[in-house]
């Protein structure tokens, strides 16, 4: 009798809460087509967002679906709730002042489906990035073409409101080459104006801090949550030509991780009261003797803080950092994407796969983290055109 | 005494320059096109480069002409002379192609223009020459044709004694046998010459049509430079044939699909084609996504076929079979975005992947399978296309 009803519990259970392999599933962002101009970086064959079911046990991804069309939804921000998703529209067409647009949707958390909330304009060209303030009340905008950075205040009922702020910061042109580039390095655009990578939260919510990858620098903001004002606390200079583009925070929030873009090399910095001080020198994410052009694009610490990922471009590797007690990272292995131009990377909740989002091959490929950090190929691929961006819904 | 020898054997081969570079070889690359709306690439022309014999390590490069986008060349079978296409839209009034001549100086690798004609059509992409010495071959991408070039007795080019452009209904992309998520685009399209080379024999001559999905055999008459037809051989619609590879014995062509990323397996007699079995894939089992696969190397002892993914950016091995057939074994990482053509070198050693994008061409030791390990070793040169050796 035990064992039936123990039995008939757990199938009426698992059918009450659909196939327990799938627990887990993700929205994939995707790059959808610029009829402007087809050959513009932001430019692909996707339709929107799509959902995946995630394998607990392979990590693999199936039963691909479009759950919104939208144009180049290129970065995405979950709320912490869950029930909200925000898209950047990474496009220069939003309005009379060609901006860029981010749209905000209610997550229907059963069936994954996405309804649009509204529309508003991101504060610049090619919004690349968004993120949730740590207060949850503001969304978090960095534009690439635009040089901005915005602050977009989040409604009680999930909707975006226009902009409380939009930061565009001047100065000197970006240098187009970095010292330490790899032999080899193809041209960068001359005079760089300000390109807006990243914005994020530091994890103690007290600080913003800002990727620009134009004229190579990384701010840092304290957020008024009564004005939605950002108010500049530190700007440290990166090194010219380096195109600070992704960073990342140990789980303690002491120490930023950077990536450069441009000279593919990741560099730390200890993070106190609003400020960054370099530690130690920058390390290569590319194998020793590389020679050739390197273009660096996501960065991602690992939950424990142990192993930091970044991914490459030119070379398609992503490449594993190990980091010491002192906080400082060594680089243990470049692993082969399994398919051209990683756009970003993604790490499942449970820590156990890692996703590359291989724009131009239109696919996903899955790797298992092993023992050291170090990702191993699953042999599992994901058809998805111009995959730009993956977040789990838990 | 005996010492001293030793010093004057050391003498002599610093004399002789450094002996571990016995080896060179010229690279072709894309490069920007004043005339063009958009630039080809980062490269500047035609560059030489040592090879270190011990290692396949490829050092010194030196550019040796300035030259519009030089993505394929050939050498003469005397090393005397060298032809590269010109990849561009923009030569002469009817936006054509153009092909290079340049005298080789063997000592020093030096390269002297001779002159430039128009290749028959725009985009050239490949040329050959044929076993007379006589004619050079030229296959137009975007001109969709193929052309004839006399080769004058100065190495100088002269006018197209023929230019084939074939006709017929559009051809087509998504090839039913592509792989799953692979998008090949929309637009219909005419023909589009990918390469045109001779058979072992020297009796015919091939020609893959990448847009029309077909292979054409001629024979050239060496008299009036015309093509006439023998065959026409047609391909998977949208598997876009692009570049082939003939057995030593010239009885079977290995052909590499682009669009489906696949190799089909020909009998070649009487300038015929006859399929055997079915095609195979050069991507792993189970990849998903969208892939184009470029150049398809066969090595001398007719064992191992190397085929180029693009976008999954892998070299794939493949071994020929007892019955003829063939399977993959393995996909070896390029290091390098979108490997544009593959080389041996002379002695079956090495394997060189020209990686376009990523600005490198990166250096693989054959194993005793016969696949590529990477040797570790990168060499920085802008949007390489193309690697000849210069024995």
């Amino acid at each position: 009798m035990k064992f039936l009803r123990a039995t008939v519990a757990v199938t009426a259970l698992a059918a009450l809460f659909g196939d327990p392999a799938y627990a887990a599933r993700a929205y994939i962002g995707t790059y959808t087509p610029n009829l402007a101009d087809p050959r513009a970086y932001a430019n692909g064959r996707g339709e929107g967002i799509y959902l995946a079911n995630v394998d607990d046990v392979t990590g693999a991804l199936s039963g691909l679906k479009l759950v919104a069309k939208d144009r180049s939804p290129s970065w995405f921000a979950l709320s912490a709730d869950h029930k909200f998703l925000y898209a950047t529209n990474e496009i220069d067409s939003y309005g009379p002042n060609k901006s860029g647009s981010a749209t905000a949707y209610a997550v229907d958390t059963k069936s994954g489906a996405l309804k649009k909330l509204n529309t508003v304009d991101s504060g610049g060209a090619g919004p690349a990035y968004i993120s949730i303030h740590a207060s949850g009340k503001f969304a978090l905008v960095a534009n690439y073409i635009g040089g901005s950075f915005s602050v977009l205040p989040i409604k009680p009922d999930g909707s975006l409101g226009e902009a409380s702020d939009v930061v565009k910061p001047g100065g000197l042109a970006g240098s187009a080459s970095a010292v330490d580039a790899p032999p080899g390095q193809g041209p960068a655009a001359l005079n760089r104006p300000t390109h807006g990578h990243m914005i994020a939260s530091d994890p103690s919510g007290q600080y913003v801090v800002g990727d620009d990858a134009g004229r190579d620098r990384i701010f840092v903001w304290r957020l008024n949550t009564g004005t939605g004002k950002l108010q500049e606390v530190s700007v440290t200079n990166a090194l010219a030509g380096s195109a600070p583009r992704h960073f990342g925070f140990s789980p303690d929030g002491k120490t930023l991780y950077q990536i450069g873009e441009y000279n593919d090399r990741l560099t730390t910095y200890g993070f106190a009261d609003g400020k960054l001080t370099p530690k130690g020198r920058s390390i290569s994410a590319l194998p020793d003797g590389y020679q050739g052009s390197g273009s660096a694009s996501r960065l991602l610490v690992s939950a424990s803080g142990k192993n930091v990922y970044s991914a490459n471009r030119t070379h398609n590797s992503i490449a594993t950092f190990a980091v010491s007690a002192d906080g400082l990272a060594t680089k243990l292995a470049n692993t082969p994407t399994e398919g051209e131009h990683p756009r970003s990377l993604t790490i499942d909740p449970g820590g156990k796969f890692l996703y590359s989002l291989n724009l131009r091959a239109d696919s996903i490929a899955t790797f298992r983290i092993q023992l050291d950090g170090v990702p191993r190929f699953t042999g599992k691929f994901l058809a998805v055109n111009a995959p730009a961006v993956m977040v789990f819904l838990p | 005494m005996k010492f001293l020898t030793t010093v004057a054997a050391a003498a002599l081969i610093l004399g002789s320059a450094n002996a571990a570079f016995a080896a060179r070889a010229y690279i072709g690359t894309y490069t920007k096109d004043p005339a063009a709306a958009r630039s080809s690439g980062d490269g500047e022309g035609i560059y030489l480069a040592d090879i270190d014999e011990a290692s396949g390590a490829p050092s010194n490069l030196k550019l040796m002409a300035k030259t519009l986008s030089p993505s394929w060349i050939v050498l003469s079978a005397d090393h005397k002379f060298l032809y590269a296409v010109n990849e561009i839209d923009t030569y002469g009034a009817a936006k054509s192609g153009s092909v290079t001549a340049f005298a080789v100086n063997a000592a020093t690798g030096a390269l002297k223009q001779l002159n430039v004609v128009d290749s028959g059509g725009s985009i050239p992409c490949y040329v050959s020459i044929h076993p007379s010495g006589k004619f050079l071959f030229v296959a137009n991408y975007t001109g969709g044709s193929y052309a004839v070039i006399p080769i004058k007795a100065d190495g100088s080019l002269g006018a197209a004694t023929d230019v084939v452009k074939p006709d017929g209904p559009m051809g087509v992309y998504n090839a039913k046998d592509k792989p799953k998520g692979m998008f090949g685009g929309m637009e219909p399209h005419g023909s589009r010459g990918h390469m045109i080379l001779p058979d072992p024999s020297g009796q015919y001559v091939v020609g893959a049509d990448a847009g029309r999905d077909q292979i054409f055999v001629w024979k050239l008459d060496a008299n009036s430079g015309k093509l006439q037809q023998v065959s026409v051989t047609k391909s998977v619609p949208g598997a876009a044939p692009r570049h082939f590879a003939f057995s030593p014995d010239g009885k079977t062509l290995y052909q590499q699909q682009e669009q489906d990323s696949r190799l089909t397996v020909y009998g070649f007699a009487g300038g015929k084609l006859t399929q055997k079995g079915t095609s195979i894939s050069t991507l792993p089992a189970g990849f998903e996504g969208s892939n184009t696969t470029s150049e398809l190397l066969i090595d001398k002892a007719g064992k191992h076929l190397y085929g180029a993914n693009r976008n999954h950016d892998t070299i794939a091995t493949m071994t020929v079979q007892g019955d003829g057939s063939v399977k993959l074994v393995a996909n070896t990482h390029t290091e390098g975005t979108i490997p544009r053509s593959l080389t041996l070198d002379p002695a079956g050693k090495f394997l060189y992947s020209m990686n376009q994008s990523a600005d490198n061409l990166t250096t693989f030791r054959l194993d005793s399978n016969g696949v590529p390990k990477f040797t570790g070793k990168f060499l920085g040169i802008g949007s390489p296309a193309v690697m000849v050796f210069l024995p």
